[in-house]
């Protein structure tokens, strides 16, 4: 078998021997990467949640208004004179008290996009370190730790952080504290689970064995193995943040007027459906399209990184 | 058995002490007193006040006296409507959201289980795509969306159903609020029990069971059904927080009148005892119904020791 095809392994031999053209391995990365690009769905969602970032950013560059004015002409006549229009400049139309709605939906992505990113990033964080730790300290500690989680996920968190809200006043850095601090249990459990397999491995003990530090080695070795399935959670974790911000503010207990948010725009679209349809339907359609998005990635990413799951 | 139920409810005191102390906690750090006025009143009566709520005792043995009520299943009286206590208040409504959500389970876990079990049988067609598609769009849709589309569809656009209110549980009246919360739920249900089916077929024992001859429908209901059961039942905690914080939006969106009305109404007019009283309530819900889902799941799962 092998003789037969003499020249090829000739060939292989020479390009072994001076290392032209040799054959290049591929990283666990590389091939998530090709298997992630391969899924058109995840591929053209990530580029349907770019145009959505660059909106939020760019897109009040196109407002006529800002997104606090009142249009008082708008205004005397809201379903006559609000309707979405080139003419006017309300590209959307306007809301029930005559303000530009195209603006307002700009302003209203930044929030989401930005509670559903920052709040993700807080509760990766802890819960990444938390559960790196834990797993990897092991023993008593490890109990303790886990112990305390398990406690803190059996609280009916979504009360608390309303009642959070209510009792200190609402502001947006509490409600990234408040749904990050809440968010991290999974993730810290997951990362645990995660840690307890990679710690036996061959290189952790040639790095106890190089005298590196127990938290060095958790940051530099531990951490960086277990991303993948932390990237996975994180994409996965974003569209259910941006959901809870939304529902919070949708409950009128989010985001402090003038700022506002796609849940704070569906919960007033809600009050004028039946005569002014727009007011509903342009902030829903971009929070669905991005939820919709965030979960395809999230499932092309998982087919990605963990085939096993497939 | 009995052990390992008894061990598990003993298990849920640590974390109820925790819930009633952190509510607590937040209660007495919330700035002003409930019964500051603007107009202000006489020192001897605010005083008065103060003694009969027990507000002027330290922390430590206000916390001890609400332990104490609670225990008794007193939730102490509403700050906002003076005559009433907490309790008056939030059992006639805990009724009302218990039909809205059994109801919601029921169909969820019903049609959720048999959806999935068609996609999954017919795993990467044409009919596992589309029903998998709708789970997709049951995902993203969360409860305050689907509840004003619904209203939009069936009662402004074709005036079948009413948009609100309870009228002592018609059936017309719980149609809606039911199925904007059960689409959510059908959904999750549904892609779980896909994918753990999915997987249960592809293991030995039904190949076994196959290469023995057995009919399909045997395999599927008595070698099948229940290992593909384990991932649905540990989902059913979660599925118990979505039926909750699905009534507080079924609640405010159609003026039904359960329990989450009086948690968002309560937490606008600052009244704290209802809050909390609520708070500790779905609290002690949710972590029974934790410490039940783990109960089942010790059933099923034969590996799990107890």
């Amino acid at each position: 078998m092998f003789f037969k095809h003499k020249e090829v392994a000739q060939e292989l031999a020479q390009q072994l021997e001076s290392g032209v053209g040799a054959i290049e391995g591929r990283s666990l990365w590389q091939d998530a990467k090709r298997r992630f690009f391969r899924n058109k769905a995840a591929v053209m969602s990530l580029f349907i949640i770019g145009l959505i970032i660059l909106f939020s950013i760019f897109g009040s560059q196109f407002a006529h208004y800002s997104y606090e004015e009142i249009d008082w002409f708008a205004l005397s006549d809201p379903v006559a004179l609000g309707r979405p229009s080139i003419e006017t400049g309300h590209y959307f139309g306007t809301d029930k008290l005559g303000r530009d709605l195209y603006a307002r939906t700009v302003q209203g992505s930044q929030i989401s996009l930005m509670v559903g990113i920052l709040s993700s990033l807080v509760a990766i964080i802890i819960g990444t370190l938390y559960g790196a730790a834990s797993g990897f300290i092991g023993g008593r500690v490890d109990m303790v730790m886990m112990r305390i989680v398990e406690i803190l996920s059996a609280l009916p968190f979504m009360f608390m952080v309303i009642m959070l809200m209510v009792m200190f006043g609402r502001q947006i850095i509490l409600i990234f504290v408040a749904i990050g601090a809440v968010s991290w249990l999974d993730m810290a459990r997951i990362v645990r689970g995660q840690t307890l397999s990679i710690k036996n491995k061959e290189y952790i003990e040639a790095a106890h064995a190089c005298g590196v530090s127990q938290w060095r080695i958790v940051v530099r070795h531990v951490v960086p193995n277990v991303m993948g399935i932390v990237l996975v959670y994180a994409s996965l974790m974003i569209p259910g943040m941006i959901m809870f911000e939304s529902f919070i503010s949708f409950l009128g207990l989010g985001v402090q007027e003038p700022e506002t948010s796609w849940g704070a725009l569906i919960s007033e679209g809600v009050v004028t459906m039946e005569f002014a349809l727009w007011q509903l339907a342009f902030p829903l359609t971009f929070l669905v399209i991005t939820l919709f998005c965030f979960n395809f990635v999230g499932d092309g990413l998982r087919d990605a990184l963990d085939p096993k799951e497939r | 058995m009995l052990n390992f139920i008894f061990r598990r409810f003993l298990q849920a005191i640590p974390t109820l002490l925790v819930l009633t102390i952190l509510t607590f906690a937040l209660m007495y750090m919330a700035p002003g007193s409930p019964f500051l006025t603007e107009k202000g009143m006489p020192d001897e009566v605010l005083a008065n006040i103060n003694a009969k709520y027990h507000l002027d005792l330290p922390v430590w043995e206000q916390y001890l006296i609400y332990l104490g009520n609670l225990l008794q299943g007193d939730l102490g009286p509403s700050f906002r409507y003076l005559d009433f206590s907490v309790n008056d208040l939030v059992w006639p409504s805990l009724a009302v959201s218990a039909t809205i959500g059994g109801w919601s389970l029921l169909i969820a876990v019903i049609l959720g289980i048999t959806m999935g079990m068609v996609a999954a049988l017919h795993h990467n067609k044409w009919l596992d795509y589309t029903l998998m598609t709708t789970a997709m769009a049951g995902i993203v849709l969360p409860t305050f969306v689907m509840a004003p589309l619904l209203v939009l569809l069936l009662s402004y656009k074709v005036k079948w159903l009413p948009a609100g209110g309870w009228h002592n549980g018609d059936w017309q009246y719980l149609v809606l609020p039911v199925f904007a919360m059960a689409t959510h739920l059908i959904a999750q249900i549904a892609r779980i029990t896909r994918g753990s089916l999915i997987e249960v077929m592809s293991s030995n024992f039904i190949r076994t069971a196959q290469a023995k001859g057995l009919p399909y429908r045997t395999i599927i209901l008595r070698h099948a059904f229940k290992p593909m059961m384990l991932p649905v039942v540990s989902y059913l905690g979660p599925l118990f927080v979505g039926v909750l914080t699905g009534s507080v939006i079924i609640d405010v969106f159609f003026g039904t009148g359960g329990i989450g009305q009086h948690f968002v109404n309560g937490a606008i007019n600052r009244d704290y005892s209802m809050v909390m009283g609520v708070t500790v309530l779905v609290g002690v819900m949710y972590i029974a119904f934790n410490a039940v889902t783990d109960i089942i799941y010790a059933y099923i799962d034969p590996k799990i020791r107890y």
